[in-house]
């Protein structure tokens, strides 16, 4: 009997100290993030003009969006963009992240210039990228004409402007996830490799089978930050394709629509089913790989 | 650790003082003024020392923001009830702050104070009168202007623009001097709204919006796009995507463009010492369109009170400080931007005596027609996002116009 | 010696391998640092030179003007401060609050844990630009606008960072936990005392990537403060973009400048910071 109230006041003070240490946390993620995110979906069903002038609506938003050519667009650039980099990021940064696990020369100067994109201004890049891909002058044309390729505007060509966003993003994101991958790869036992080399296994065939899988659970983890970060890809278009640009249809991102409907066009309520809509995407998305992560991620 | 808790609690207690201590004595009356024109912002300085000397007991706060973010911002504070007693409008989003009744009504203000509305242009003051009642007082104007290259016409042997010039003029001279130099054309002929089409479109009596109802079907509207797109289709300008990577009033500077129609604001880039051709350009009016026409669009900023603020008197006589002849006086000079003020207009044109910019006030004074808009701001979209495609030549004017309309529901 | 022979049987070229990863490094190097070369000079340019077309490579004068310039063109030493002063209150508070709730969530057994997390997590997955006008009225509410606080306040809250700290409290082994348990010691106790000292390079990881979110924040400064001297420094090098043309030099200058510092903080604290990494094996 004394054993069992112990045990339960001992798992009230628990309790207490659990409630209390997260209290503070919740509450300002309450205020700052859950509120908002209900005036988000509150707003999606009405008509919220101007100036917050708002009427019921309904479902009438949501409909809207189901027939909104533009809206489908845009989703389909933001699942394009999702296609390029995401894979570019996460293998640049394993092949990366692999080559300074390695004691080479200069390894510690590497780690830091790698790092640097992911610390920078994002205005001061966007207008030096601009300047790379600019269609009369920029230097990526001036190599291609040296290698008897035909210049391009590349950021006001439907073909291309897609995949010129995607290079900046990689650009910017493989310095980080390297980062990540690297620290990952150092927590591997070093075991594994000694075992290897006494079985004759080459540098390559070391990475491939031991590298990765063993990295995985950090793998995992870059994939899901990079899946979410790149579905709200925003920024870089914003910041690289003038707003009456021909490409823009082309390059604008839902985020960017999103933006484009609550800021320019003053139409709050249907601005916030789109962010529905695209949290319900980025939800599914993560629970589906959250589902599957059993079949490739490897935990010890 | 608990040196760590230390750090936190004085980083925490020292944040707390930071933020008190930037409000202002108590008894002084804050008037907190929003604008985007970042060049405005010694003007404006002036103008609050003398208007804070005049004015004892009251404060000026100037609010500067960049163009990319003012609009977001402003209507986020006005959403929120914390706009700036006084703010910068244009004539693209004043009647959509009008209609949310953002705006103080100024009529009896006026009507009380010495401020006479026929100081200024008559189509600014008409911008910024929603539904019979007048928002705000104009600070500046621009119109459009015709600058060419005089080498490049001189080379193509071409004579240079005059007031008697026709369009069909602009386009023989257009096709003459593109190619005299590798990679020159004769002008630009990109998708630009005030410094584009807007003005050939009203030279031949089209329009864009009237009482909410839209002119794309308008024949004379499509007209006054076409000629453009016709240059366009000549091959005598640089393409849609060149200009759109590379604007216009930069290729004009590099010596690449024969002509291009600009607003006076540009002039200030045109005489700095980077622009290679400072010493051959002029400016003329533009070209007279085939009806006999010409027509130049007049837009502004205009200064505004919030309908919220608590010092209605103190607003309005900054408001009207800056619409003083004494302002505009100031301003004109300083070459930045022609003050609102009739009178003064000229006193903008003294810092470019190279130029014949006089046409400006001309345009202004004789031809001028209202920036186009709407309540509802989506309809410069829906032009921009069809027409951009006839400019590239990937479909027709017609076809362009009647895809907006159809966006429009109209 | 060992190594030697190390070397020697790991791969069938191990020169001709190194030289291959030394040329990726390199060429890796120069594709990342490229455009950083290109701001430098363009910071030394003037500002229509910037502009001009066709671009010059190197700048026709080579002048400081953009730097020594910028004092005048923006309260920059004001803005520098405010950048760090709100940067340092954000990290302060997310190491508070995300240890303390990463504490809790990896450690204590209460009901509903697991839901909570779950929640907390879901923040994650809302671009932030969605909630930027309801955190603004908000803010507004709270009469914060124009002040430091409305530029840290919704920061201060973070489930990354919360998350982050779980993993390096689950790594540590509960051995050590139930050790002092058996001491007398409560949560309290082991949290301070024990764990946090602990999994300090988790809290510098946690720091470093704060630190970088903070000092590069863009949009919300931008927003919820109107006057110069209650701007971060990024946020504030957005003035000199015009409505036509932008001082690019200065933009560019103030970038560098401002990216030093973060740089050199990263570079010092570069292996703790990915040790700390390491020990969450990111699960």
């Amino acid at each position: 009997m004394t054993v069992k109230t112990r045990i339960t006041r001992q798992k009230r003070v628990d309790w207490a100290w659990g409630y209390g240490m997260i209290l503070p946390l919740l509450a300002g993620l309450g205020l700052f993030y859950f509120y908002p995110v209900y005036k988000v979906f509150r707003d999606s069903l009405y008509t919220v003009g101007a100036f917050n002038r708002s009427s019921w609506a309904g479902l009438a938003n949501y409909t809207k969006m189901f027939q909104d050519s533009v809206m489908w667009r845009s989703l389909g650039n933001t699942m394009m963009y999702a296609v390029i980099i995401i894979p570019l990021t996460v293998i640049l940064a394993l092949i990366l992240a692999a080559m300074l696990n390695t004691n080479i020369r200069g390894r510690d100067v590497y780690r830091v210039i790698y790092f640097i994109p992911t610390v920078t201004m994002s205005v001061a890049i966007a207008m030096v990228w601009r300047w790379i891909f600019n269609g009369d002058f920029g230097i990526l044309n001036h190599i291609f004409r040296i290698f008897g390729g035909t210049p391009q505007y590349w950021l006001s060509d439907e073909h291309t402007v897609l995949l010129c966003v995607s290079i900046v993003s990689v650009w910017m994101g493989v310095g980080y996830n390297m980062i990540i991958l690297l620290a990952g790869i150092q927590g591997i036992s070093s075991n594994y490799y000694e075992a290897a080399e006494l079985e004759g296994a080459g540098k390559i065939r070391q990475f491939l089978k031991i590298t990765i899988p063993l990295v995985t659970p950090t793998l995992f983890f870059v994939v899901i930050t990079t899946v979410i970060s790149t579905l709200q890809i925003f920024d870089v278009i914003y910041m690289m394709i003038p707003t009456k640009s021909i490409a823009m249809s082309y390059a604008q991102s839902v985020v960017m629509y999103f933006y484009r409907n609550a800021f320019e066009y003053s139409a709050k309520g249907y601005a916030s089913a789109i962010a529905v809509l695209l949290f319900a995407i980025i939800m599914l998305l993560t629970l589906f790989q959250m589902r599957i992560q059993k079949k490739w991620v490897h935990y010890d | 650790m608990k040196k760590l808790a230390k750090l936190l609690a004085m980083l925490l207690a020292l944040s707390l003082v930071l933020g008190l201590t930037g409000s202002a004595g108590a008894e002084d009356i804050e008037i907190h003024y929003a604008f985007w024109h970042g060049a405005l912002e010694e003007f404006y300085s002036q103008c609050k020392t003398e208007f804070e000397a005049a004015h004892p007991g009251v404060k000026i706060i100037l609010e500067p923001t960049s163009w990319d973010e003012y609009w977001t911002k402003l209507e986020a504070a006005a959403t929120g009830g914390s706009i700036a007693d006084v703010f910068h409008m244009n004539g693209v989003n004043i009647k959509k702050y009008a209609d949310g009744e953002v705006l103080m009504p100024l009529d009896e203000l006026i009507a009380k104070s010495d401020v006479d509305l026929s100081n200024y242009p008559p189509a600014m003051n008409a911008m910024y009168n929603f539904r019979g009642v007048q928002y705000g007082i104009p600070m500046d104007y621009d119109t459009i202007g015709l600058w060419y290259n005089k080498a490049l016409f001189d080379k193509a042997g071409v004579a240079y623009p005059t007031s008697e010039w026709t369009w069909d003029d602009l386009a023989a001279a257009a096709k003459a001097i593109t190619g005299i130099e590798e990679g020159v054309y004769g002008i630009a002929a990109n998708y630009e709204e005030q410094q584009g089409f807007y003005n050939t479109v009203y030279a031949l009596g089209g329009y864009f919006v009237e009482d909410e109802k839209f002119g794309f079907n308008d024949e004379n509207t499509r007209a006054g796009i076409q000629c453009w797109v016709d240059l366009m289709k000549a091959g005598v300008s640089p393409s849609e995507k060149s200009l759109e990577e590379n604007p216009a009033y930069l290729q004009f500077m590099a010596g690449k463009l024969g002509m291009v129609f600009s607003g006076d604001w540009v002039v200030s880039e045109y005489v700095s010492p980077e622009c290679s051709v400072s010493d051959v350009i002029d400016v003329a009016e533009l070209p007279l369109m085939a009806n006999g026409k010409r027509a130049s669009v007049i837009h502004g900023k205009a200064n505004c009170i919030s309908a919220q603020t608590k010092h209605p008197e103190e607003a309005y006589a900054w408001v009207a400080y800056l619409a003083s002849a004494e302002a505009n006086e100031k301003l004109g000079p300083m070459g930045v931007t022609i003050p609102s003020f009739l009178k003064y207009s000229d006193l903008f044109f003294t810092a470019y005596p190279q130029y014949n910019m006089s046409i400006y006030s001309k345009a202004a004074a004789e031809y001028s027609y209202v920036y186009p808009s709407a309540l509802n701001p989506e309809w410069s979209t829906f032009m921009w996002e069809e027409l951009i495609k006839a400019f590239n030549l990937d479909i027709s004017v017609d076809e362009a116009c009647g895809n907006i309309m159809a966006r429009l529901g109209q | 010696m060992e190594n030697k022979m190390k070397l020697s049987r790991s791969g069938r070229h191990p020169r001709y391998g190194k030289a291959v990863v030394h040329a990726v490094l390199f060429l890796g190097c120069f594709i990342t640092l490229a455009p950083f070369i290109w701001m430098f000079l363009t910071s030394m340019k003037t500002q229509v030179e910037a502009v001009s077309i066709p671009p010059s490579i190197l700048p026709r004068s080579w002048r400081p003007d953009a730097y020594t310039s910028l004092p005048d063109k923006l309260p920059f030493f004001t803005m520098y401060r405010n950048t760090i002063l709100t940067s340092l209150i954000i990290v302060a508070g997310q190491l508070l609050f995300c240890s303390a709730a990463g504490y809790a969530f990896a450690r204590i057994h209460f009901p509903g844990r697991n839901i909570l997390f779950i929640l907390c997590l879901s923040v994650l997955m809302i671009p932030s630009s969605f909630l930027i006008l309801p955190q603004y009225l908000l803010i507004q509410k709270l009469g914060l606008l124009n002040t430091l606080h409305a530029i840290y306040l919704p920061n201060l809250f973070s489930a990354f960072g919360t998350f982050l700290m779980r993993q390096f409290f689950m790594s540590i082994p509960l051995e050590l936990e139930d050790a002092a348990r058996i001491d007398g010691c409560g949560h309290g106790r082991i949290y301070s005392r024990i764990m946090l000292p602990l999994i300090k390079p988790g809290l510098v990881s946690l720091s470093v990537l704060t630190l970088r979110f903070a000092w590069n924040n863009l949009m919300w400064p931008m927003i919820v403060n109107t006057e110069k001297t209650k701007m971060t420094l990024t946020a504030g090098l957005s003035y000199l973009q015009g409505q036509y043309i932008s001082d690019y030099p200065s933009i560019m200058a103030g970038a560098l400048l401002a990216t030093i510092p973060l740089i050199i903080i990263y570079a010092i604290f570069q292996r703790q910071f990915i040790e700390g990494i390491a020990l969450t094996g990111i699960k």
